[in-house]
C-alpha cells in the first residue's frame, strides 16, 4: 500500500501515446522506448500512424484534471503501518466533501513525521473516472491508464527541470485558454494541486499562501515558478501575470520545453516508466480489459510456475524414494542372503536377531570343528620347549608342568623373587590372563613359585 | 481454453502441489535417514556375520584337509611306539563323535619314570608334534597329536619324572 517507488502501468511497452483533452482540444504525443531510453513526439489525433497503433492495440495513457479530482496529504494518529492503513481511508473520508465509498482513489506516497504517518491520497469520484474515460472514447481511444494530472504535472517537472540546490519551493502553472492547474511542492516533496481560472493571479496568490505559509519560503529567490500548458507558449501572457505575483512570491520563472506537450508526455513517460508517485485511477471493475488480461496471464503464468515446481517435487521426490526403497530392499535381500548362506538353512529372523542365531549356530559349529583346528595346533610342544628353555637360562627348578589347550600350570622353584618374570612373558600372549604365586621360603633361599596361565579365547 | 479455466483454481491446485511436494520431500528426507540409519546397522551386522565367517573359515579348512585324505585312520599308537626305549603304559580312553561321521580317539600314555627328553622327543619323532606329515592329500593319514601333557619331576634325579600325556587322533570309518 505505501510503496514510494512504484511500477508504471504500461512498463512492458515499446510505444505508447499519452493523450490530454482539454475541453475541445486534443494534444497527443507518441512514446517510443529504444535501447532504454524513450524519445516523445507529438503527432495529429487524425494521424494515420496513430489511428493504425490504436487500432493493433497500441495502448494510451490519459490524465484527469485537477479539478475533477482530489490530492490530499492525510495523517494519521499512529506510527505503525498496519494500524495506519486501517485508518487513513476513514481520515480521508471524514475530510472529502463527498462519499468515499464513491470514489477510486490510492494512497500514493508516506512519510513519518513527529511520529506520525502521513500519507498522500489521490483519487476522484467514479462518475468523473468514468466521465473522463468517455471523452477519450469520444475520441475513438480507450486509455488503458487515467494518471492524475497534477502528480503527473510534478513528478514530470522534476525529471525535465532538476530540483536545484538554491530551490526551496516549486510553484508550476499549467495554463490553458479555461481552466489552468497550480501544483506545488516544497523540498522535492509535492504539497498539493488546484485547478483555478486562467489568468486569476491573485487566487494563486491565496492557494499560496495557504500551502507556503511558513518562514522556509522567506528568501523569494529560492522560489522556482515554472510554465506550462499551451497557454504558455505565449510568453508575454507568462511575463504579465508572473509580474502579478512576483512581489511575493519572487521573480525566479522558466517555460518548460514544448509546454503544450509537456502534460501528455508526461503521462506517456509515467506509464512507461517506475518511479515516485505513479497512480492509474482507473482500477477495479473499470480496469481496461488489456490489462485485466495480462494481469490474469502474469498471475497465470506464476501458478503455473508454481505448479510446474509442485510437480517436479512430488514427482522427483516419488522416484527418489522408489530407487531408494529398491535400494533398501536388495541390501535387505542381499543381507538375508548371506545369513542363510552363513547359517546353512533359511534364516527366519530378522536384523540382530539373525544375526545372534548365525553367532550361536557358528559357536555350536566351531565347537564340534574344534578338534580338527587342535590336531594341527603346535602349541603344546611350544609351551613345554619354552618352559624348559627359559628354566634352563633362568635356574629355575620346574616341580610340575601341566599343559592343556588354553590352560598352563607350571610349579617350581626360583633362584630369586623376580627370576620368574620371563617365563610369565614368554607364556603370556595376547587375549592371555597369567597369574604368578610365590612365597618366602627362607631355608635354601629359592621361591617356590606356582605360575598359571589362562588363554581367554580358548 | 484459458478463459475458461479460472486462475483460482489454478493457483489453489498450484500451492496444493508446492505443498505436497514440500511434504514429500520432507518425508523422503526423514526416511532417508531411517535408511541409512537401517544401513549403517546392517553394515554392523555384516561386519559380524563375516567376522564369523572368517573364524568358521579356518575350522573348515582343517575339516577340509582331513576330508581329502585318503585314508582315514591314523596308525595304531601302539605299533608307533613299539621302538620306544622307556617304559610305558597305554590306555584307550572314551571316544567322541564330532562332525560329519569322524570321531576323536584319546589315549592315556603313562611314563612313570623316565627321562623326559627321550619321551617328548620320541613323541615329536613319530609325528605326534600335531601336523600332519604328507607329500600329498592322498598320502595324508590322520595323525596322533599330543592333547594334554602332565609332567612331575623326579625329586631323585633330574630330567627324569613322571609324564602323563594324552594323545589323540581323529578317524573316520567308512
Amino acid at each position: 500500500m505505501f510503496r514510494n517507488t512504484r511500477k508504471g502501468e504500461l512498463q512492458w511497452v515499446s510505444r505508447c501515446y499519452g493523450i490530454w483533452i482539454n475541453g475541445s482540444t486534443e494534444i497527443v504525443v507518441r512514446a517510443d522506448r529504444t535501447r532504454g531510453r524513450i524519445s516523445c513526439r507529438a503527432v495529429a489525433i487524425d494521424d494515420g500512424v496513430f489511428r493504425s497503433d490504436l487500432a493493433a492495440g497500441v495502448p494510451v495513457a490519459g490524465c484527469i484534471s485537477v479539478r475533477q479530482s482530489f490530492s490530499k496529504w492525510v495523517e494519521a494518529p499512529f506510527d505503525s503501518a498496519v494500524k495506519a492503513k486501517r485508518v487513513l481511508p476513514t481520515v480521508l473520508d471524514i475530510q472529502l466533501p463527498f462519499a468515499l465509498e464513491d470514489c477510486v482513489y490510492e494512497f500514493i506516497e508516506e512519510t513519518r513525521r513527529q511520529g506520525k504517518l502521513t500519507s498522500l491520497a489521490v483519487g476522484a469520484r467514479k462518475d468523473d473516472v468514468l466521465a473522463c474515460i468517455e471523452s477519450y472514447r469520444a475520441r475513438l481511444c480507450d486509455p488503458f491508464v487515467i494518471d492524475h494530472a497534477g502528480l503527473a504535472i510534478w513528478d514530470h517537472s522534476l525529471s525535465e527541470m532538476p530540483w536545484q540546490n538554491d530551490e526551496s519551493a516549486r510553484i508550476i502553472v499549467f495554463m490553458e485558454d479555461d481552466q489552468s492547474m497550480l501544483v506545488v511542492g516544497r523540498d522535492r516533496v509535492f504539497l498539493n494541486a488546484h485547478s483555478f481560472r486562467s489568468g486569476d493571479m491573485s487566487r494563486v496568490s491565496r492557494l499560496l499562501r495557504i500551502a507556503l505559509s511558513d518562514d522556509a519560503v522567506s528568501d523569494l529567490d529560492r522560489i522556482r515558478w515554472l510554465w506550462a500548458g499551451s497557454a504558455a507558449r505565449d510568453s508575454e501572457t507568462v511575463m504579465r501575470l508572473m509580474a502579478e505575483v512576483s512581489v511575493m512570491w519572487g521573480e525566479r520563472s522558466e517555460v518548460v520545453n514544448d509546454p503544450g506537450e509537456f502534460l501528455a508526455r508526461a503521462v506517456a513517460i509515467r506509464a512507461m516508466t517506475c518511479g515516485r508517485l505513479r497512480c492509474n485511477l482507473r482500477t477495479g471493475e473499470n480496469t481496461h480489459p488489456a490489462l485485466s488480461l495480462r494481469m490474469t496471464r502474469q498471475s497465470m503464468r506464476s501458478a503455473l510456475v508454481i505448479l510446474a515446481a509442485g510437480l517436479i517435487l512430488v514427482v522427483g521426490s516419488l522416484i527418489c524414494r522408489g530407487i531408494l526403497s529398491s535400494q533398501d530392499a536388495e541390501l535387505k535381500k542381499r543381507f538375508e542372503a548371506h545369513v542363510d548362506a552363513l547359517a546353512g538353512y533359511h534364516v527366519t529372523a530378522r536384523g540382530s536377531d539373525a544375526v545372534e542365531a548365525v553367532e550361536r549356530q557358528t559357536k555350536e559349529k566351531i565347537a564340534r570343528l574344534q578338534p580338527f583346528v587342535d590336531s594341527f595346533d603346535q602349541r603344546i610342544f611350544k609351551v613345554i620347549e619354552t618352559v624348559a628353555r627359559i628354566s634352563a637360562k633362568d635356574g629355575l627348578i620346574c616341580s610340575t608342568l601341566s599343559v592343556r589347550h588354553g590352560h598352563v600350570v607350571v610349579r617350581g622353584l626360583a633362584p630369586s623373587w623376580n627370576s620368574c618374570a620371563d617365563l610369565k612373558t614368554a607364556l603370556t600372549d595376547a587375549g592371555a590372563v597369567a597369574k604368578l604365586d610365590r612365597s618366602e621360603d627362607l631355608i635354601d633361599e629359592m621361591v617356590p613359585f606356582t605360575l598359571v596361565i589362562e588363554h581367554a579365547n580358548e | 481454453m484459458n478463459d475458461l479455466i479460472k486462475p483460482k483454481v489454478v493457483w489453489v491446485v498450484a500451492i496444493v502441489m508446492l505443498f505436497t511436494g514440500i511434504i514429500l520431500v520432507q518425508r523422503f528426507f526423514a526416511d532417508t535417514r531411517h535408511i541409512c540409519a537401517r544401513c549403517m546397522v546392517t553394515a554392523e551386522h555384516i561386519e559380524r556375520l563375516n567376522h564369523q565367517k572368517t573364524l568358521l573359515a579356518k575350522h573348515e579348512a582343517a575339516r577340509a584337509r582331513y576330508a581329502a585324505m585318503t585314508r582315514k585312520e591314523p596308525e595304531p599308537l601302539s605299533r608307533l611306539l613299539k621302538d620306544a626305549s622307556f617304559e610305558y603304559k597305554l590306555t584307550a580312553e572314551d571316544t567322541r563323535d564330532i562332525d560329519g561321521g569322524w570321531t576323536v580317539r584319546r589315549m592315556r600314555m603313562v611314563c612313570p619314570d623316565a627321562v623326559i627328553s627321550n619321551v617328548l622327543a620320541f613323541v615329536l619323532d613319530i609325528g605326534c608334534q600335531g601336523a600332519v606329515i604328507a607329500e600329498t592329500a592322498e598320502q595324508a593319514q590322520p595323525n596322533w597329536y599330543l592333547a594334554e601333557c602332565d609332567i612331575i619331576a623326579s625329586a631323585r634325579e633330574a630330567g627324569r619324572g613322571e609324564l602323563i600325556l594324552v594323545l589323540e587322533s581323529l578317524a573316520k570309518e567308512d
